[in-house]
């Protein structure tokens, strides 16, 4: 049959149009606007070339921003990948008996980040918290902490959350790659006497390789953008110290009023998570030539 | 030990996690329903007596309104994402024509897009344009719910035997009939995981209603609930009920359609 081309357009044009009006437009435009100097108070603009580049390099609190990030990169990756598929090959084995377990595994999800991000500060609440009432209550009283309050432990902690409301949603896409592996493989894996770790390291593992790679992508570029929870505990407090790339663009666009600059932060974490891309179409790239 | 043992260990390893899994959710509900302000001298007490106190308090203070809203918001984003997915995803799996795999490529790259980095230039163009509250969040959600509806369902489509589509071809239909009355019946669960994963997005979503919606009566549950909790800071009982009246809408949702979702997936993962 010969398909006529202009049914073919007119079914992808208005989808192509809209996100083309709505992502692709203002992100270049986002690129242009970070080379000039302007407010919302005094929207009259100034060239700038790339001094908000050359500002940013000075600016300290950029630094913490961007070690957080790299501390939310990390850190998600080293929790979240190995319980989603702790979660998932545990799950996968008998659907049916462990739907109520992927039922509350998936839940956080399912729950606004800004009611996630309250219910965990009423709960890290350094006077009248939840988690320092049961330390105390083990008799662990040197262990509790000004958790959200404290420069220290203020990022660990909202991670911690960050890992509660996402693992489940990793194990999902992990449960759907698990599943697209045939059965035979895994008897003739069984008829090779291979116990279950074997089978799991030797078998599970190399096919779902490129699953993994794609959800390792997806926790890094989370995390590069990761904003709601932030915003919501701390505010990027105390004093800067809990502060990643989004919550400072935000900061400096809508509080502090430095339209330019937030552009010139926009702009660097577009240029992170295209890294990010980067990185991961090359370990792809590599995975298959390897065969 | 036996490899009945090692099972029985294994599930109760699961269960002990599901329960750590749940117990802020579960310390949500249960706070909601004690006295505002007993959760701060006893936070791990459970309720005395039937008390919505708290929900009344939440009521008045725009809870109402706020889900009002969300509801409204998500319904017209999903169905929009529908829409304008759903033809493209078509299009780019079973018709032929030049640039289809650039387009698909392209709004791809929309998974990958942080919201910060579209704000500025739309919050711009919305104070220009002096664009209304609903339309100014309806529309970036609709284009940024669009890569991963078209990923999905395309991935479905694809699937599609053959001799049904040139059955329907026989007949007379056109494609666009092919679509809604052959394609997006078979491909429900691929549509239901759509549905769900936007739907939760959508009524999830901070930044940009936080930046584009002007008038507090026009607040999402997201932002409305940051206004709540400033004007209730003490009141952790009002706060709590506040937070399971968000949640439970979305928790039926997904209930509901929770038994398609990983099926949905798969075709889309696997690909």
């Amino acid at each position: 049959m010969r398909d006529r081309p202009l049914t073919a357009w007119l079914m992808v044009l208005p989808a192509a149009a809209v996100f083309a009006f709505y992502i692709t437009y203002p992100l270049v435009h986002t690129v242009v606007l970070s080379a000039y100097s302007w407010s919302a108070l005094n929207p009259v603009r100034t060239w700038k070339g790339l001094g908000n580049y050359a500002d940013l390099m000075q600016d300290p609190v950029l630094l913490t921003a961007l070690k957080n990030n790299a501390l939310w990169i990390l850190l998600s990756l080293a929790i979240q990948l190995p319980l989603a598929m702790l979660l998932a090959v545990g799950i996968g084995s008998s659907l049916r008996r462990h739907r109520v377990l992927r039922t509350v595994f998936f839940s956080p999800l399912i729950v606004p980040a800004v009611a996630v991000g309250l219910i965990w500060t009423l709960f890290y609440d350094p006077n009248f918290g939840a988690l320092n009432a049961l330390i105390e209550q083990l008799g662990l009283e040197n262990l509790t902490a000004g958790w959200l309050g404290d420069p220290q432990l203020a990022t660990p902690c909202i991670i911690t959350v960050s890992c509660w409301r996402y693992t489940g949603f990793h194990m999902m896409i992990l449960l759907a790659g698990l599943q697209a592996i045939p059965e035979e493989i895994y008897e003739a894996a069984r008829i090779d006497g291979a116990g279950a770790w074997r089978t799991f390291w030797h078998v599970t593992l190399p096919l779902m390789k490129r699953i993994v790679l794609v959800d390792a992508l997806l926790i890094t570029v989370g995390s590069v953008k990761i904003f709601d929870l932030i915003w919501v505990m701390t505010g990027g407090g105390p004093n800067h110290a809990s502060e990643v790339l989004a919550t400072y663009m935000y900061r400096s666009a809508f509080s502090d009023d430095r339209m330019g600059y937030a552009a010139a932060i926009a702009t660097v974490m577009l240029a992170l998570t295209m890294l990010a891309t980067i990185i991961y179409v090359r370990l792809t790239g590599r995975e298959e030539a390897a065969g | 030990m036996t490899r009945r043992a090692l099972v029985w260990l294994r599930d109760l390893g699961f269960a002990l996690l599901a329960a750590v899994f749940m117990l802020p959710l579960a310390w949500t509900v249960i706070g909601s329903l004690r006295p505002g302000n007993t959760l701060r001298t006893e936070p791990w007490g459970l309720p005395e007596a039937l008390d919505l106190e708290n929900y009344v308090a939440a009521w008045e203070g725009d809870i109402g309104l706020y889900l009002l809203n969300s509801t409204v918001v998500t319904i017209v984003s999903v169905a929009l994402i529908i829409g304008l997915s759903a033809p493209a995803a078509y299009a780019f799996a079973r018709l032929r024509f030049s640039g289809s795999g650039l387009i698909f490529g392209f709004i791809l790259t929309g998974l990958l897009i942080p919201a910060h980095a579209v704000l500025i230039p739309l919050y711009q163009l919305n104070s220009a344009l002096r664009v209304g509250d609903y339309l100014a969040i309806i529309g970036p959600y609709v284009a940024f719910g669009l890569p991963l509806s078209t990923l999905l369902l395309r991935a479905y489509f694809v699937e599609v035997p053959c001799e049904l589509m040139e059955a329907a071809i026989v007949d007379g239909a056109g494609h666009w009939r092919i679509l809604w009355q052959v394609f997006m019946p078979i491909a429900r669960p691929a549509v239901a995981t759509v549905a769900i994963f936007q739907a939760a997005w959508i009524w999830n979503e901070l930044p940009f209603a936080l930046v584009f919606i002007k008038e507090s009566a026009h607040q999402t549950l997201p932002v409305g609930l940051l206004s709540f909790q400033g004007e209730h800071i003490a009141n952790w009982g009002a706060i709590l009920a506040g937070v399971t009246v968000a949640v439970v809408p979305l928790m039926i949702l997904y209930l509901l359609f929770q038994k398609h979702i990983v099926r949905g997936l798969t075709a889309g993962a696997v690909k």
